[in-house]
């Protein structure tokens, strides 16, 4: 595997992750959403 | 083993759609009800004391959130006392320094090193729509405000 390919390997392996991330925050947020506006529990209140 | 698998990644799928459309719909609202137009403020203010307020100086002028404080004005000391005249004439009003803040007013208190408890917050929330729509010449009054005298600051 050349530098070149590697370069790739990497940056793929870094936007995957980034993606991940963003949509583990989406997933959080929409949980705290139901939990807000559905169940009446503010989670951010006992921080 | 697979069924529980499916169902946590089918869940998981599914508070991400609603987090990404709340998340979405609020990032428009914010953008949208970012700012109330020039002045808006100080001219509901000065219907509501009846008198100029030159000294008015708007920290923070966002439009009507519920839940949030809309705008932090900064007052001098004689501006300030016309107001406070003015809320202690009108027996709805009540002051109240006692209030959560969070986000963006909560970074700008800290900012301006506002005392808040020296501070008159006018709360739509006491109060209701129907109060509002009552008061004399104000019509449609600023929701929630935090007003506070320079020389409070410490």
């Amino acid at each position: 595997m050349d530098e070149r390919q590697l370069f790739f390997k990497i940056i793929k392996k870094f936007l995957l992750w980034i993606l991940i991330l963003i949509y583990a925050f989406f997933v959080l947020f929409g949980v705290y959403v139901v939990l807000l506006f559905g169940l009446k529990i503010d989670i951010l209140e006992f921080i | 083993m697979k069924p529980l698998k499916y169902l946590l990644i089918g869940l998981s799928v599914i508070f991400a759609i609603i987090g990404f459309l709340t998340f979405s719909f609020f990032l428009l609202l914010d953008y949208a009800t970012t700012h109330a137009p020039k002045d808006f403020y100080k001219e509901r203010l000065e219907l509501f004391s009846e008198e100029p307020l030159p000294s008015c100086k708007i920290l923070q002028n966002r439009y009507a959130d519920d839940s949030q404080v809309s705008a932090i004005i900064q007052l001098n000391e004689t501006d300030y006392t016309k107001i406070l005249k003015a809320i202690q004439a009108d027996e709805h009003f009540k002051i109240n320094p006692k209030i959560s803040f969070w986000g963006r007013t909560d970074d700008l208190i800290k900012k301006e090193h506002i005392d808040i408890n020296k501070v008159i917050i006018m709360y739509k929330g006491y109060y209701g729509e129907d109060y509002y729509r009552d008061i004399k010449h104000i019509g449609f009054l600023p929701p929630n405000i935090i007003i506070y005298e320079e020389n409070l600051i410490y």
